[in-house]
């Protein structure tokens, strides 16, 4: 109970956080944070406060639903660091002529990549992300990134190891193949050691496959 | 299977040396056989009871039943009485004694006796520090179990494992019983497959202390660690090479999780012996030196392969199911011990190496990382009961096991060399 009132809360800080900028992108699916947010008492109104208008509860469900489906994104993020806006033009720090491509460019917001079990394929809506991802990166040329690779808990914590690298990998090579310089991009994996979600569950399973992409200067 | 369990948490709150491990066995073997243990004398206050620590010794074996024989006299010499024991059904009888010398170590006679031929089988005395004196019960528990079933037991050994507690790692040593346990190493990041160096004096682990992992190997004497393998990407399942000069890892500095030869000193480069687009990892050496097997998904799911070192030639050991890992090598050679998935659950089993044939050992859905005890006839493995992570041993005919839990998440065992 405690693990899912402490998500609760990350829950709510991340969506009064987000509220203003809702994701466009198909956030990755994930059934199992939806029953987290009702257990942890979420008020659904934090999820529409910027559409203003939502009255019915059923309304107010589904952009809560739509809201909680990024929040996995944000939350896996370990370091848990609220997103930095774009640098503003004209700042101190960034030559004036590249502050307006900072300024368009969009820094994606899904940074999870589930898989299926002992498989490190991706899946076919993760292409559209991780373009996403490459376009920023060109744009942003001095950027790095980090993909961590996962599994699942069960089996082999060493095979595990080595399939979460394999999963890190697949991301990288995709970034790779959109012509991002692959010494821009990191792949670890942290194998089974580090889950998302601590059940013993399909569930939990499911959303403990992944690849995270993290932007080293967040 | 009758479930029988013999918890030792009340008699062990009295011990001097409290260990937080509790065992239990839940399944014994078919036929015990029974051993009647006469008093060892009184037990001065911090003093080990040589007496109970025997007796919890061979109960949790599984392959005997203790009864208290309290008509027996300290230190007695059985001429006579063997009837009267027999209508009890016991078989054997271990009579001894404690006595401090003017030098203030310990003096710690016993002997066996067979109930039913009438005679003594073996008896010793030994002389040693009262510290050592959990050291002398479990000696005698080798010498009982020598001469009763005729294979050596696995009471003497240390174990080390993991323990996850409060969001902290802790890589521990104990006595096969749980106590003594003293932390080699700890860390807020994961710690994982750990490896006893062959002469048992050094501990080779993965760390993820710099957030990705790396292989150290540790000194126990003196607690000296050094980074043998820290290259690019994951370092990891560190296997010693039987005379312990050198460890094959699993290193991803080429993408793919591949196996390489590292410097036990960690000088040098490291050395691929092997190349795969697949996951090569878990390598580990056949006791004589000529193998390594290791698992790999080369044929489309993981399975173990065996890598013979001077003609290179590797080949499939495991067929049966879609996924058989963490190879385990009896130190005889004869026995690849390997978690085998079934129907959706993870589980030991067994391999007889010269005939090929699988036996699946336990019946819990999570099994992880076996290893082979000092005698060859019990392996320990990680699993989880109710959510919680535990050791556990079973026999090799999978009729007898122990569980063994403590505070805190247990996992990654490995049995002293």
């Amino acid at each position: 109970m405690l693990r899912y009132a402490v998500m609760g809360i990350v829950l709510t800080m991340t969506l009064a956080g987000c509220a203003s900028k809702p994701s466009k992108e198909a956030p990755i699916e994930n059934r199992g944070a939806p029953e987290m947010a009702n257990a942890a008492g979420l008020p659904p109104a934090q999820g529409v406060a910027s559409k203003g208008t939502v009255a019915e509860p059923v309304k107010a469900k589904k952009a809560a639903l739509e809201a909680v489906q990024t929040r996995p994104l944000r939350a896996d993020e370990m370091q848990a660091k609220p997103l930095e806006a774009p640098a503003a033009p004209g700042s101190a720090k960034t030559e004036p002529v590249k502050s307006a491509v900072v300024a368009e460019a969009v820094r994606p917001k899904a940074r999870i990549f589930q898989f299926a079990y002992d498989s490190a394929a991706l899946a076919e809506t993760d292409h559209a992300i991780l373009e996403a991802h490459g376009a920023f990166m060109k744009a942003q040329p001095k950027l790095e990134i980090l993909v961590q690779g996962h599994a699942d808990e069960r089996g082999s914590r060493e095979y595990n190891l080595a399939l979460g690298q394999r999963r890190a990998e697949s991301v990288k090579q995709a970034l790779v193949l959109l012509s991002i310089p692959d010494t821009r991009i990191e792949a670890v994996s942290l194998g089974s050691e580090k889950p998302a979600v601590e059940g013993h569950d399909e569930s939990a399973w499911k959303q403990n496959r992944r690849a995270v992409l993290i932007y080293k200067d967040e | 299977m009758p479930r029988v369990i013999i918890s030792l948490l009340l008699l062990w709150m009295a011990a001097p040396a409290w260990s937080a491990m509790t065992i239990e066995i839940v399944g014994g073997a078919a036929n015990r056989i029974v051993v009647a243990i006469g008093p060892f004398g009184p037990v001065a206050a911090g003093q080990e009871d040589v007496a109970r620590v025997l007796a919890d010794d061979l109960s949790l074996s599984g392959q005997f039943r203790i009864v208290n024989e309290a008509s027996l006299q300290v230190g007695d010499v059985l001429t006579a009485g063997f009837g009267r024991l027999r209508k009890n059904d016991v078989d054997a009888v271990v009579v001894g004694q404690v006595t401090t010398l003017p030098d203030k170590n310990i003096e710690v006679r016993f002997r066996l006796y067979d109930a039913v031929r009438a005679r003594q089988m073996v008896g010793f005395s030994y002389v040693v520090p009262p510290r050592a004196l959990r050291g002398v019960a479990h000696r005698i528990a080798e010498e009982v179990h020598l001469a009763l079933l005729g294979s050596p037991g696995a009471y003497g050994g240390r174990i080390t494992y993991v323990v996850k507690q409060a969001g902290r790692y802790a890589l521990k040593i104990s006595d096969v019983d749980g106590h003594n346990a003293s932390s080699v190493f700890e860390s807020a990041e994961p710690i994982i497959s750990p490896a006893w160096s062959p002469d048992g004096t050094q501990m080779a682990y993965v760390s993820f202390e710099e957030r990705r992992p790396i292989v150290y190997v540790q000194t126990l004497s003196d607690g000296k660690r050094t980074a043998v393998s820290r290259f690019r990407g994951s370092n990891s399942a560190p296997a010693w090479s039987p005379d312990g000069k050198h460890l094959v890892v699993a290193l991803t500095r080429d993408q793919s999780s591949q196996l390489y030869q590292v410097d036990a000193s960690g000088q040098g480069d490291p050395v691929r012996l092997l190349r795969s687009a697949s996951i090569d990892t878990e390598p580990v050496y056949s006791p004589d030196g000529r193998f390594i097997f290791f698992t790999s998904d080369r044929g489309g799911s993981p399975q173990i392969y065996r890598f013979e070192r001077a003609t290179g030639e590797t080949q499939r050991i495991t067929f049966d199911g879609s996924y058989n890992v963490s190879p385990a090598l009896s130190k005889d050679g004869r026995w690849l011990a390997f978690v085998h998935r079934v129907e959706g659950a993870f589980r030991i089993a067994v391999m007889e190496l010269s005939t090929r044939q699988v036996q699946v050992l336990t019946e819990t859905d999570y099994d992880q990382a076996p290893s082979f005890a000092s005698n060859d006839r019990i392996v320990i493995y990680a699993t989880r009961i109710q959510g919680r992570g535990v050791l556990a041993t079973v026999s090799l005919d999978g009729k007898i096991k122990q569980r063994l839990t403590q505070e805190g998440d247990l996992r990654e065992p490995a049995w002293s060399p």
